[in-house]
């Protein structure tokens, strides 16, 4: 078997992360500017409720990909500012290979696929 | 309480992190629910529509927050889910069991061997006591620290019985020295060419005791107060929270 096969269960799981390390990659954000960026960007299309943004942003912290940063203070209200350290940049340099990586192979079984259909019919 | 504030108490029930991350995460929701809110707003929502907005985006669900937890989960509470799941209380007690046999077991062996245990009340209370002392702050430790305590007050819950048993111990033992001093100085009037050899045992039994009682608050006393550092944090996190809270209501 492929050990560099493709798993399903974890797709949409890197997806998000490959659109949070991207949205990362134009400067620090805090947790909501990440999601509006990404909806932004995406035309709409990737909406990231808290359900993803938060669990996505902590366990890229844990991993050291990116860095949370507490600002403010003083009685006034902290926020935290999330920036890509250096592993976040290799990460989101390699998640954008495999994307496109992903893309040509679907697009070869595709293709492939309609070949088959245009050639028995 | 304002719209903003129950997106956040709502949240802090949904979730059953461990202080003092669940206070950093609250915190962080709460910044970002009022940055969203602002965003909406200058966007030309009405108040209404943009905490709508909202709470589409940012209210907290059962999957989030399981996702969350299991990410904040310390590494014994994350085992136990794996191996033992709906048997966590059951493991629980088995280990604090296991803990207090080896600690009373622990404490009657060293003070049987030092011959500190000589039938007079005394003695036995510091072992109680220092037993008692030793119990409660590794159960203490245990449920804060290794298991993760997802409520502020039941981090608290029984920690001010860690210095309260260590100083009844303390107090035991010297009372006890003072006791015993009283007894054995008749004797030492009596024939004070012996009273060093008559005194000795009595110096040997009371510095032993006061050392194992002064052992047990100083080894009690460092644990309560990394707990109370923990608890402090935890808390420190729900006073910015509540302060900023207040600022904007």
């Amino acid at each position: 078997m492929n050990n560099d096969a493709f798993d399903a269960q974890a797709f949409p799981r890197r997806i998000y992360e490959m659109l949070v390390l991207g949205s990362l990659a134009g400067g620090p954000k805090h947790g909501y500017q990440i999601a509006l960026d990404v909806e932004e960007r995406s035309g709409g299309w990737f909406v990231l409720q808290y359900g993803t943004l938060y669990p996505i942003l902590h366990r890229l912290e844990a991993a050291g990909m990116i860095e949370g940063e507490w600002s403010g203070g003083d009685g006034e209200r902290r926020r935290k500012v999330y920036g890509l350290t250096a592993e976040g940049r290799v990460e989101l340099s390699q998640g954008s290979e495999w994307v496109q990586r992903v893309l040509r192979r679907l697009s070869h079984v595709l293709e492939a696929r309609d070949e088959r259909s245009g050639t028995s019919g | 309480m304002s719209d903003l504030a129950r997106v956040v108490e709502r949240a802090r029930s949904a979730l059953e992190v461990p202080y003092p991350a669940k206070a950093m995460i609250l915190e962080e929701l709460a910044s970002d629910v009022e940055g969203l809110y602002g965003h909406y707003r200058r966007l030309g929502h009405d108040e209404v529509s943009a905490m709508r907005e909202v709470e589409s985006r940012l209210g907290v669900t059962d999957h989030a927050a399981e996702e969350l937890a299991e990410l904040h989960r310390p590494l014994y509470a994350r085992l136990v889910r794996r191996y033992a799941a709906g048997r966590e209380v059951a493991v629980e007690v088995g280990l604090l069991l296991v803990t207090v046999v080896f600690l009373l077991g622990a404490g009657v062996a060293a003070m049987t061997r030092l011959r500190l245990l000589d039938g007079s009340l005394l003695p036995w209370v510091v072992l109680v006591a220092a037993s008692g002392a030793w119990v409660v702050a590794a159960a203490r430790s245990f449920r804060i620290v290794v298991r993760g305590e997802t409520r502020l007050d039941r981090m608290r819950r029984g920690l001010a019985a860690v210095p309260v048993l260590s100083l009844v111990a303390c107090t035991a033992a010297v009372l006890s020295a003072a006791i015993d001093l009283y007894g054995a100085l008749p004797p030492a009037d009596v024939a004070p060419g012996r009273a060093l050899a008559l005194l000795m045992p009595w110096l040997r039994h009371s510095a032993d005791l006061l050392s194992a009682a002064l052992a047990t608050a100083l080894g009690t006393g460092i644990v309560w107060f990394l707990l109370k550092t923990r608890i402090a944090a935890a808390e420190r996190g729900e006073r910015r929270l509540s302060r900023a809270r207040r600022g904007r209501s």
